[in-house]
């Protein structure tokens, strides 16, 4: 038997579970996230593995979700000393590199930064040759003055020749030892966005390098010799040895590999989950088994990124919800929360505040602590107070779902025993079981994805035949990923025909995913 | 009225134009990091009334056509507006004394804000068309017969190009050819007039409009209810009129294709809160065009269909469209110069395929209003 581990790490716990071959939940955890991630991540880890009783040769894969480099970017710590290079001249020129990011990140990577000539059209056709005169000099000048490079080029994920030669000139002079960041593997059209993405992930790369090589390091001092990987914020995949170069991509992967675990753990692929928290509840939309994204630009430390996040909508309602009474019998809810410290608190633990667990107890929906000491509340006012909290999340469901049909909701989370079985826009409610820890869970069944996006021309190829160009582009890099070829489906596809051109340039975006290659399993037995 | 544009109000005209946009206009994004930094380095730009110029002196309208998708990878620098003025003063042999809008939507609004900054030139407070049109014949300049050529068009290499033809939709048709082997934009200068006929044909203060409509839009912070009491108050007080709240509602299809290089389609709204179990369908072709409840028609082309995110009060452009979203609609009325009859011969609902003459949203409403036997109903909540 083969097992696997799954981490992820959220903002107040770790979470750990260990499956087996059949994603059977084997054992699981949750620690505190400690200030310094790896600490709770190691300890999380040996907990789960004590708990499971598993022989550590059996473990073959472990998948871990971190904070890391958002944490490193957000407080700008252990960052590296980067270059920026851009290629695009005579474009671009009055729009520097990191313009828009705040000051204090651009005076730590601004201090090198070039435009050259190069790049491409949107149909792949050579703007201007790459200047490679400019580019040796420009590396000849950086010669032990950084140790990371950002290179972007217009249009490569149209064209990524200018950005592949850019490379190989700078690595023959600067060497392997510098880590070189490539837009193309990163983002999609849209520079400022893309090269930002880029930037931040040539920041990073020694982050990740001393995260992955702990985390390797102690697992083996466990005994365990598993092929590593770690999430990204897609809900996928991909191999430590690709994350150490593209770090940037395991960003935010905690709320899709939440949303990825309840879908496993319900077993549906169309669904709404609602993730009630101590202090929140998350709902996001389950679409052909991966989160409905957010078509919103996202920030990561001030800076725009056109990374896609999952689309949530999150509102203050949580198991430590605080609810204050008022003397003329009217009530609020939130948004404020006892958060971890619900069981000293809450007055079914024998604490002073009223909180939104108290209410379900006192209504006899749940048995936790001592029901007498809310017995005193006048049952009308929870009962007002529980149609209230029930409303908060049914308009949240009703905002978030596709149709005006009800649809399936899978609640997950540990306060997810403050909701009903029954409520407004959900066909049917399912309690899976783990659903403590579906985070986690989320991150060992990842799958491996390849992802296509460009703009397209259609002229050439006419519509069908070139989403069916963009299709295979997208499986057969599923496929290089590490991905089974017969456990490969298309998981999205969006095409977007640009207004105000004619020609019929469309922007394509295909991803593709499946189940890690059992071929890989066997290679590590 | 506005009379000098400082850096701040950079954003406030970017705002404001994305509700004059009827869905279309483009991100303007790049646009504004661009003029800003113009007005930082040249100094502020003068907004000036139509008959503040002198009758005798050119105006040059400027703008920069194309996707900005394909704007928002390569970058213009600005410059490229500042050669084709130069071009088409060249052709003409004669010198600018202010620059113009062509369309005050999406970049367009900054494009001549741009340019006056970067050719030191005050801006005239008007445009050609008071919203989006996908096509530059489509403007009240073209419906008084004020030529389009010469048309010069020029890329971020400064390669230009230089289009004469006495036939405006002709000159429009080359140049949106042109723009795709210019690599997806191009700006542009043309219809150089004297202000004695700028004043005649162009709608006035539409730039001052939507500065006014960018600073209340900000103030409202993202409350849909206080953003449409802003539009409301603020087109009531134009060459506008005031806006009609059309239904509420989510998107629950959307039907989209390049229709002889037009993104063309149709999205489909079921009715939400008081417009509960109302289906109701909008057409655009790059811009929204239509906007019906079953079979009766509400709002058509030229006036202005304005969607707007229920969440946020943003106006939702036809490329950002998405299925799942909860939207307010708007009919906002043209100005009156829009809906002349040489306008409507290339704005209005027949140029889109559409078997309705234009009818006034302010008509339409006032037949269903007369049918329904109401009064005067509530315009908006």
């Amino acid at each position: 038997m083969s097992y696997r581990i799954g981490i992820d790490v959220g903002g107040t716990h770790t979470d750990a579970v260990i499956l087996d071959k059949n994603y059977q939940v084997i054992a699981e955890t949750k620690c505190a996230t400690t200030e310094d991630v790896s600490a709770g991540i190691y300890r999380a880890m040996r907990e789960v593995l004590a708990k499971s009783g598993v022989p550590r040769e059996h473990i073959r894969f472990a998948m871990l979700g971190t904070t890391h480099c958002t944490n490193a970017i957000v407080e700008r710590k252990r960052l590296n000393k980067i270059a920026i290079i851009r290629i695009g001249a005579p474009a671009t020129l009055s729009v520097k590199p990191l313009i828009g990011v705040p000051d204090d990140l651009r005076k730590q990577l601004g201090e090198h930064v070039y435009i050259l000539k190069g790049g491409h059209e949107f149909d792949g056709r050579e703007i201007m040759p790459l200047d490679e005169d400019e580019l040796i000099r420009i590396a000849q000048e950086l010669n032990g003055q950084v140790d990371s490079i950002a290179l972007t080029s217009v249009f490569s994920p149209v064209s990524k020749e200018h950005e592949l030669r850019a490379a190989e000139v700078i690595q023959d002079i600067l060497g392997k030892e510098v880590a070189l960041s490539l837009s193309h593997e990163i983002g999609s059209v849209g520079l400022l966005e893309r090269e930002n993405a880029t930037i931040l992930n040539a920041a990073v790369v020694n982050v990740a390098k001393t995260t992955a090589d702990g985390f390797v390091r102690a697992l083996e001092e466990e005994g365990i010799h598993a092929k590593v990987f770690f999430g990204q914020n897609d809900g996928t995949l991909m191999s430590v040895e690709y994350a150490v170069k593209y770090p940037i991509l395991t960003v935010a992967c905690g709320p899709t590999n939440s949303i990825r675990g309840a879908s496993y753990l319900a077993g549906l692929s169309n669904a709404l989950v609602v993730d009630v928290g101590g202090t929140t509840t998350d709902i996001g939309v389950l679409m052909n088994g991966f989160p409905r994204e957010s078509s919103l630009a996202v920030e990561i430390g001030g800076a725009r990124t056109n990374f896609r996040m999952p689309d949530l909508v999150s509102i203050g309602l949580g198991g430590g919800t605080i609810i204050r009474l008022q003397e003329d019998g009217s009530f609020t809810i939130g948004p404020d929360s006892v958060g971890y410290r619900l069981s000293e608190k809450g007055l079914v633990f024998g604490g002073d505040t009223l909180t939104t667990t108290d209410v379900v107890v006192a209504l006899g929906k749940v048995q936790l602590g001592d029901p007498s000491k809310v017995s005193h509340i006048e049952r009308s006012l929870l009962e007002r107070i529980y149609k209230r909290m029930v409303e908060m999340v049914e308009v949240a469901i009703d905002k978030m779902k596709t149709s005006a049909e009800s649809v399936p909701v899978i609640l997950v989370g540990g306060g997810s025993i403050l909701l009903p079985d029954k409520m407004a826009g959900a066909s049917q409610v399912i309690r899976p079981e783990h659903f403590g820890v579906a985070n986690a869970i989320g991150a060992a069944i990842a799958q491996i994805s390849g992802q296509v996006e460009r703009v397209f021309s259609l002229d050439e190829l006419g519509r069908d035949k070139t989403l069916e160009l963009a299709k295979e582009i997208a499986v057969s890099e599923a496929v290089a990923a590490g991905a089974n070829p017969d456990t490969v489906e298309i998981v999205d596809i969006e095409d977007v025909p640009l207004a105000y051109l004619p020609g019929n340039a469309t922007r394509i975006r295909v991803k593709a995913a499946g189940k890690l290659d059992a071929t890989l399993e066997q290679v590590n037995h | 009225m506005k009379q000098t544009i400082i850096e701040q109000d950079v954003s406030q005209f970017a705002c404001g134009a994305k509700y004059l946009g009827a869905g279309g206009g483009g991100s303007s994004n790049i646009l504004e990091l661009l003029t800003k930094r113009a007005i930082r380095e040249h100094g502020p730009v003068q907004l000036q009334h139509p008959f503040d110029v002198k009758e005798t002196e050119w105006i040059i309208p400027v703008g920069i056509m194309g996707s900005t998708t394909i704007m928002n990878e390569k970058i213009p620098t600005g410059w490229e507006l500042v050669e084709v003025l130069r071009a088409v003063e060249k052709e003409k042999e004669i010198r600018a004394g202010a620059v113009a809008g062509i369309e005050i939507a999406g970049i367009n609004v900054l494009t001549p804000i741009l340019t006056a900054a970067l050719a030191r030139l005050p801006v005239i407070d008007c445009d050609g068309m008071g919203r989006a049109f996908t096509g530059i014949h489509m403007t009240t300049y073209h419906a008084f017969d004020i030529s389009l050529a010469p048309l010069v068009m020029t890329d971020e290499k400064r390669k230009s190009i230089l289009i004469q033809s006495d036939n405006n939709e002709e000159a429009e048709c080359i140049a949106r050819n042109t723009v795709m082997n210019m690599g997806g934009w191009a700006a542009f200068a043309c219809y150089a007039m004297k202000t004695k006929h700028m004043r005649e044909t162009s709608i006035y203060h539409t730039f001052s409009l939507a500065w006014r409509l960018g600073r209340g839009v900000k103030k409202a912070h993202e409350d849909i209810h206080q953003v449409v009491r802003v539009l409301m108050e603020e087109l009531s007080n134009s060459v506008y009129g005031t806006p009609r709240l059309v239904t509420k509602g989510k998107i629950v299809e959307i039907y989209c294709d390049m229709k002889e290089g037009q993104l063309s389609g149709s999205l489909f709204l079921e009715g939400r809160g008081e417009y509960t179990a109302e289906q109701w369908e909008i057409l655009f072709c790059n811009e929204y065009v239509l906007c019906k409840q079953e079979e009766n028609v509400r709002v058509m082309s030229p006036d202005l269909i304005c969607v707007l995110d229920a969440d946020t009060g943003h106006p939702v452009q036809v490329e950002e469209l998405e299925k799942n979203r909860n939207v307010w609609v708007l009919g906002i009325p043209s100005p009156p110069l829009v809906r002349t009859s040489k306008m409507l011969e290339v704005v209005g609902p027949e140029t889109y395929g559409s078997p309705f003459s234009f009818l006034p949203v302010e008509s339409l409403y006032e037949q269903m209003d007369a049918k329904r036997g109401v009064g005067h109903a509530t315009a908006w909540d």
